[in-house]
C-alpha cells in the first residue's frame, strides 16, 4: 500500500537572535490509508512543528521549511503554489489542536464555522452546508444538533468544542487527519469520549489519523505504528507492539519507565515501586551540542556519543532506531 | 506507610466544609446564587500520611485546598490542624498556622516572583516567621536548596533561569522553609514534562521519608496520586464520592464514578484494549446549579429513581472504606 502522505527527511528552522533553530532536523516519517500513527514526544520536540509543516503553517519569518519534502499522495506540498496548498488545507489534510476555544472563531456560530469549509472547498449552498454542519454535528454525538447549529462556543464545554472541532476537520471527508494533542486540555472522562469517536469516526470514514500526544497511554489505545521524537528528530520507529515489547532507543525506554503505571500500581500489593527517573531536562535546540541530543540524559552514553550523532537504523523489519547502543536498555 | 494510634489526634481534620462563591447579578449586584464549589467534605490527614484528593475540573479540589490553608474563606465547617479550629482564628493566630501548613502550586512559571533572586524567595519566609535571620538564615536556604537537589550557588539566580521541572523544587523549597508539617500540592507536577515528573514525584517521596511529613496531594491525574498516595479520596462537583486506602480503592473501587475514573485512563500498553462502555456520558454539571438528590446521577450508568432525589451519604465501612452511593 502507498502511504497517503509521507514526509521525507523535513527540515523547518527558525532565524532567531541566538542563531539558527533546528526544530525539525529531518524528519521522515508515512501514514497509510485507514492507519493512525502515533508521534510522540515531550515539549520542544518538534513534533507540533512537524505537522504545522505539513501544511505550510509556519509562520514566516522566522519559521522556514529549508529542506526535504512532504508528498500527500505524491505531490510535494512543499513546492506546491499557495492556491494549491489552500485547497489541500482542511478538505484533503485537516487539523485539530490542543485547545478547541483558542481554534474556533468567538464570533461565528458553530453552524457557520462547520459549513464554512464545505461551502468553500465543495461548493454547497449555505443552506446544504448547514445541513450537512447538522449531520456532523449529529456524527460526533453533539446532542440536540439542531439548536446547536446557532450556538456559540463559548457557550459550549471544553469537550463539546474539541467535537465541533472534529466535525468541522471531518466535514470535507479529509484523507489525512492531524490531531495535535486533541485531548491534553480535557478532562480525563471526556477524553475517553474523544479518543473514541476519532477511532469510530476514522473506521466509518477510512481517514488516516496522525495523532501527536506526550501521553503514552493514549498511542497504546489508538496508534498502530509510534514514532518518537527527541530534539527534533525521529530517535525511534516502530509498530505499537513493537515499541512498547522491545524499545530500542534509550530515551524511549525512559519515557515508559519515568510515568506512573495504576495498572501496575493497582495489581501490586506493597508500596508503588520508585518511578525511574530521566536525569535533567530537554534541551533547548538552540544550544544542541554535536552528537547524540540524549547524551546528557542518558545512562548508557558512551564517548562515541558525545563525538557523533547516531544515524536511524532499521534494527529489525520496519523497527527504527537511532543509537549506538544495543537494546535492552532496562 | 505511617499510621498514627488511635489515640493522637489527626493532624488535619476537616469537618463539613463548605466554601461558597455568591454570583452576582445585575447594577446592584445582588446576590442571584452560590458556587457550591465545596459542599460538606469532610477529611483527615495522619502524620507522615498522604492523602490523595482526585477529581476532574471543576470538582472543587483547588478551592479545598485553598479553603484548608483559608487563602479562599470557608462558608462553614471546620479545619482542625492538631485538634485547634484555624477557621475562627484571628490574623495573628492564623499566622502561626501558617508555620505548619504551606502549600505547593501547580504553574511554577507565575508563583514565584521573577524580580528577586530564588535564594531570597525562600529566605523570606524564613525571616518574616522569625525563624532565623542573617547569615543563619542563609545558611538555612543552602540546606534547603540541597535537600530539594539545588545548587547552592543557585540561590542567587531568578526564576526565569530555571526549567520547569527546578522552579517546582524552588516552590517546593520555599514551602519547606517553614518546616510545615503538611503540605498541600496542588497539581504540583501537571505542568512538567512527562520525562521530569518522575524527578519530582520522587522528590515529594523522599521528602515525606526524611521528614515525616504529611501531604494533602491534589490531581487530576489518578496515576500520579496512585504512585504517591496512601489514602484516596475522589471528588465530584464539591462532595467527596469515595475514601479508600489505595489497594482497596483500585482493586474494589465501589463508586460507579471511581470506576469510570479508573476505566477512562488509557494504559500504556497496547495489549489492553479499553472497553467500549468506559466512557462517561455527557459533562460535569454546574457546581452553581448542581443536580437535585445524587450529584453523578445524571451521568451514572446505574441510576435509580431515588438517586434523583435523595442525596446519598458518605459511609465508612468496618475496613475504613467510605462511599457515598445508594448502590454500593
Amino acid at each position: 500500500m502507498s502511504p497517503v502522505l509521507e514526509l521525507k527527511n523535513l527540515q523547518t528552522h527558525f532565524e532567531t537572535r541566538s542563531g539558527t533553530v533546528r526544530a525539525v532536523d529531518g524528519v521522515s516519517y508515512h501514514v497509510n490509508q485507514g492507519e493512525t500513527l502515533g508521534v510522540v514526544g515531550e515539549s520542544g520536540c518538534g513534533k507540533s512543528v512537524t505537522s504545522l509543516s505539513i501544511l505550510r503553517l509556519i509562520p514566516n519569518p522566522p519559521g522556514k521549511i529549508v529542506g526535504g519534502s512532504v508528498l500527500f499522495e505524491g505531490e510535494d506540498l512543499t513546492q506546491v503554489p499557495e492556491n494549491r496548498i489552500r485547497a489541500i488545507r482542511g478538505k484533503e489534510i485537516s487539523m485539530i489542536f490542543q485547545e478547541p476555544m483558542t481554534s474556533l472563531n468567538p464570533m461565528m456560530t458553530v453552524g457557520n464555522q462547520i459549513s464554512e469549509p464545505l461551502i468553500r472547498h465543495l461548493g454547497l449552498t449555505k443552506k446544504d452546508a448547514l445541513d450537512r454542519a447538522r449531520e456532523m454535528l449529529d456524527l460526533v454525538h453533539i446532542p440536540d444538533s439542531k439548536s446547536w447549529l446557532s450556538g456559540y462556543p463559548h457557550q459550549m464545554s471544553g469537550g463539546m468544542r474539541q467535537r465541533v472541532m472534529i466535525a468541522m476537520a471531518l466535514a470535507c471527508d479529509p484523507k489525512v487527519l492531524i490531531a495535535d494533542e486533541p485531548t491534553t486540555a480535557l478532562d480525563v472522562t471526556i477524553q475517553g469520549q474523544i479518543l473514541m469517536l476519532i477511532k469510530e469516526l476514522q473506521e466509518k470514514l477510512g481517514t488516516a489519523v496522525v495523532m501527536i500526544t506526550h501521553d503514552l497511554g493514549v498511542v497504546a489505545e489508538v496508534a498502530d505504528r509510534v514514532v518518537v521524537m527527541y530534539a527534533g528528530r525521529k530517535v525511534e520507529e516502530a509498530d505499537i507492539h513493537t515499541l512498547f515489547e522491545r524499545p530500542r532507543h534509550p530515551y524511549t525506554v525512559g519515557l515508559m519507565t519515568a510515568i506512573p503505571r495504576l495498572d501496575q500500581i493497582a495489581e501490586a500489593d506493597g508500596d508503588p515501586e520508585r518511578l525511574t527517573e530521566i536525569p535533567g531536562t530537554v534541551p533547548l535546540l538552540s544550544e544542541l551540542q554535536p552528537g547524540c541530543a540524549f547524551k546528557d540524559r542518558c545512562a548508557f552514553a558512551t564517548e562515541r556519543c558525545g563525538q557523533q550523532a547516531p544515524a536511524l537504523e532499521e534494527k529489525s523489519k520496519g523497527h527504527w532506531a537511532a543509537c549506538w547502543h544495543e537494546a535492552p536498555f532496562q | 506507610m505511617t499510621v498514627s494510634p488511635q489515640s493522637t489526634i489527626p493532624l488535619l481534620q476537616v469537618n463539613d466544609l463548605k466554601t461558597h462563591f455568591p454570583i452576582r447579578k445585575g447594577v446592584f449586584s445582588r446576590i442571584g446564587g452560590y458556587v457550591r464549589a465545596v459542599d460538606g467534605v469532610s477529611l483527615t490527614i495522619n502524620q507522615g500520611e498522604t492523602l490523595g484528593l482526585v477529581g476532574e475540573s471543576g470538582s472543587g479540589k483547588s478551592t479545598f485546598g485553598k479553603s484548608v490553608m483559608r487563602l479562599v474563606e470557608p462558608t462553614a465547617g471546620e479545619v482542625k490542624i492538631d485538634g485547634v479550629d484555624i477557621t475562627k482564628s484571628s490574623r495573628s493566630e492564623m499566622f502561626r498556622h501558617r508555620r505548619k501548613v504551606q502549600m505547593v502550586f501547580q504553574d511554577p512559571y507565575s508563583s514565584l516572583n521573577p524580580r528577586i533572586p530564588v535564594g531570597r524567595i525562600v529566605a523570606e519566609a524564613i525571616r518574616i516567621h522569625g525563624i532565623a535571620s542573617g547569615q543563619e538564615a542563609d545558611d538555612m536556604v543552602i540546606d534547603i536548596f540541597r535537600r530539594v537537589g539545588l545548587q547552592p550557588s543557585q540561590t542567587r539566580n531568578y526564576a526565569n533561569e530555571f526549567s520547569g521541572g527546578q522552579r517546582q523544587r524552588i516552590g517546593i523549597a520555599r514551602a519547606l522553609a517553614l518546616s510545615p508539617k503538611l503540605i498541600i500540592a496542588d497539581e504540583p507536577v501537571s505542568a512538567l514534562d512527562v520525562s521530569v515528573q518522575a524527578q519530582v514525584i520522587n522528590l515529594f517521596s523522599d521528602l515525606q521519608r526524611d521528614l515525616g511529613l504529611s501531604y494533602l496531594f491534589i490531581a487530576h491525574d489518578l496515576a500520579v496520586v496512585a504512585q504517591i498516595s496512601h489514602r484516596i479520596a475522589v471528588m465530584y462537583l464539591g462532595g467527596i464520592v469515595e475514601v479508600a486506602e489505595r489497594q482497596e480503592l483500585f482493586k474494589n473501587p465501589r463508586h460507579p464514578y471511581t470506576k469510570a475514573l479508573v476505566a477512562a485512563i488509557p494504559t500504556p500498553n497496547p495489549k489492553i484494549k479499553p472497553s467500549a462502555d468506559r466512557a462517561l456520558k455527557g459533562d460535569i454539571p454546574s457546581p452553581s446549579n448542581p443536580p437535585a438528590g445524587c450529584r453523578f446521577h445524571t451521568r451514572c450508568p446505574l441510576a435509580e429513581p431515588r438517586c434523583k432525589q435523595q442525596v446519598p451519604e458518605l459511609k465508612t465501612s468496618s475496613s475504613g472504606h467510605s462511599v457515598a452511593c445508594h448502590l454500593a
